[in-house]
């Protein structure tokens, strides 16, 4: 087995989201991709999984942080955290722009400690660290003011404490969070004004199903975004039922979501781009292969015209 | 309005489904507000945003249920090809948190509950969405049975089985389901209904369940070797179910190729 290659820096590269199928795809075709993004809370309940460091790069991401929210998680697991950090050599963490947990502090509302779901105190499928609700998912948090101030400090706060960049990641949008006093595209270009060291992780997809959602264009939207601060972006499927449209990895991206890399590629010469193929342990192969070389065929007639130009 | 006020509700409702249903029929109720926490969520989120809510809750419940996927992935996938996932998801939401609470569920037990959910669900809908998903469940969990049940092995004066064969009659044409879903190429077209039976085969000594169609009639004299019996008893079976059209010939002749496909040792009166 030989050590992992350092993560390279001199041009986009393509990764794949940890699923079972993925180790034996990295084995048995070398150099289709250029790391695999690893879900903290996986490494939780196997930590196994993260040997695949002696293969391929490792970018870690997390949904434990609740950077929006206002419970932090324990100091138990952020030093899990700040652990496999430090093992993996991630070059980053991505967090979703959102909350996981809510203390609860409306007693009114609150009256609720025996009905939060046991799975969200094992830790079998996220992180449970006794704290009230923990929704076990992550929510788009109220985008305002208060919750704008909130993210800008906590961001700076965890980059500190982990030692680490922390992108943050736009969220799908399925309901209004009441209170919200200004969309997804201001609040992320105003939290990009007010810490110069912020830097995203741009879902693709989540843009366009929220587009879809809220009757937006999602190039406009997509255009209206700071990209000069996107760092990594995700690319997934989506399924619509019940008149609104859903993340899932378990398909793959559809063609809008490459018109969108396509575009945005045009504008920003992001890091990295994760495929997130993962809730499906049978996800046909054909596929993953077929989708990562068409990224990789938009990166380089992108580059090839950006060094025309 | 508070962040953490809102959010603190929205949590609450995606953390109790049940809390949610009440809340959500506050929202429809047009007697007057009692200050309760229901009433407060019914306030705040409105009708549409908790039945928006109610969505994403079952949501939530599907991304719980990939692990489950492994086991099943053409149900959920027709399924969700179908429109119904989210449907059942939401309905399944209270029961999945409620047996979540006691820790996590063993693989055949989240099945068990699975299954359990699905069969009222499917109850409740149209026989042309219902009997496909019903169908491909069936497969997918006799799969999973076969896959890791050591099968029981029959054994007789006249034959002995090597390994477990199940013959199911179908009216869906699972195989096909499951084809175009694996290679994420299914369309409604691909929901074909086709009476056949399907055959399940598990060895003895190997772990891998083997599935291949076969006609009514293979279908039947295959029931009635699994009974063990000489050749006269099992053309006496073939008879009582009204198949006395299968000569001692064909019966014979349909024997020596379960043999020679090494699913059946034949003995005594059957080398005669």
């Amino acid at each position: 087995m030989t050590p992992a290659r350092p993560f390279p820096s001199d041009r986009t590269v393509v990764g794949l989201t940890y699923s079972e199928y993925v180790p034996g795809l990295v084995k048995a075709e070398p150099g289709l991709v250029d790391y695999v993004e690893i879900a903290f809370e996986q490494l939780l309940g196997t930590p196994e999984v993260g040997a695949l460091h002696d293969e391929i790069p490792i970018v870690l991401h997390c949904a434990s942080l609740s950077i929006a929210g206002n419970n932090p998680p324990e100091q138990a697991l952020v030093e899990k955290l700040a652990y496999w950090i430090k093992k993996t050599k991630t070059p980053w963490v991505g967090e979703h722009l959102a909350y996981v947990r809510s203390d609860g502090r409306y007693r009114e509302i609150a009256e609720h400690d025996a009905v939060t779901a046991a799975e969200d105190r094992t830790g079998a499928e996220f992180v449970v660290d006794g704290i009230p609700f923990n929704v076990g998912y992550t929510v788009s948090p109220q985008l305002s003011e208060a919750v704008l101030n909130r993210v800008v400090s906590a961001s700076a706060t965890w980059e500190a404490k982990l030692g680490a960049t922390v992108l943050l990641e736009n969220g799908p949008i399925y309901f209004c969070m009441p209170g919200s006093t200004m969309d997804q595209v201001e609040f992320l270009n105003l939290l990009c004004a007010r810490r110069s060291e912020a830097r995203l992780l741009l879902d693709l997809s989540h843009l366009a199903i929220s587009c879809s959602n809220l009757s937006l264009d999602p190039f406009e939207t997509l255009m209206a975004l700071p990209l000069d601060r996107v760092v990594e972006v995700h690319l997934s499927g989506a399924r619509e039922e019940g008149g609104t449209v859903w993340d899932d990895h378990t398909m793959p991206a559809p063609a809008l979501v490459f018109e969108l890399f396509d575009r945005l590629m045009s504008a920003s010469r992001p890091r990295a781009v994760t495929l997130e193929y993962n809730w499906d342990a049978t996800f046909p192969t054909e596929t993953v292969i077929r989708d990562v070389q068409r990224v990789r065929r938009i990166i380089l007639a992108r580059q090839a015209k950006a060094t025309l130009a | 309005m508070n962040p953490d006020h809102a959010q603190s509700v929205v949590a609450r409702c995606l953390t109790d489904p049940e809390f949610l249903l009440r809340a959500h029929s506050r929202s429809l109720s047009e007697t007057s507000s009692e200050g309760t926490a229901e009433d407060i969520a019914a306030e705040m989120l409105g009708t549409s945003e908790l039945e928006r809510l109610l969505r994403f809750r079952g949501f939530i419940t599907k991304v719980k249920h990939n692990a489950l996927r492994r086991r099943i992935p053409a149900t959920l996938g027709l399924m969700g090809g179908l429109g119904v996932e989210l449907l059942f998801f939401c309905d399944f939401s209270q029961t999945y948190v409620s047996a979540r609470r006691k820790g996590p569920l063993e693989e055949r037990t989240h099945l068990d509950l699975f299954s359990e959910a699905l069969s009222g669900f499917l109850a409740e809908q149209p026989e042309q969405l219902a009997t496909p998903v019903a169908e491909t469940f069936a497969h997918e969990r006799l799969l999973f049975d076969l896959g890791r049940t050591r099968p029981a092995i029959r054994e007789t004066n006249h034959m002995r089985w090597h390994g477990a064969m199940s013959l199911v009659p179908k009216t869906t044409d699972v195989i096909r389901i499951c084809d175009c879903l694996g290679a994420r190429n299914f369309t409604l077209l691909d929901v074909v209904m086709r009476r056949h039976t399907l055959c399940y085969w598990r060895p003895e000594n190997g772990d891998s369940v083997s599935i291949f169609e076969v006609d009514a009639l293979t279908a039947a004299v295959f029931a009635a070797l699994r009974a063990g019996g000489g050749p006269e008893e099992t053309r006496r079976m073939l008879a009582e179910a009204h198949l006395s059209q299968i000569s001692p010939e064909e019966l014979r002749a349909t024997a020596v190729a379960a043999a020679r496909r090494g699913f059946v040792e034949l003995r005594g009166e059957w080398l005669r």
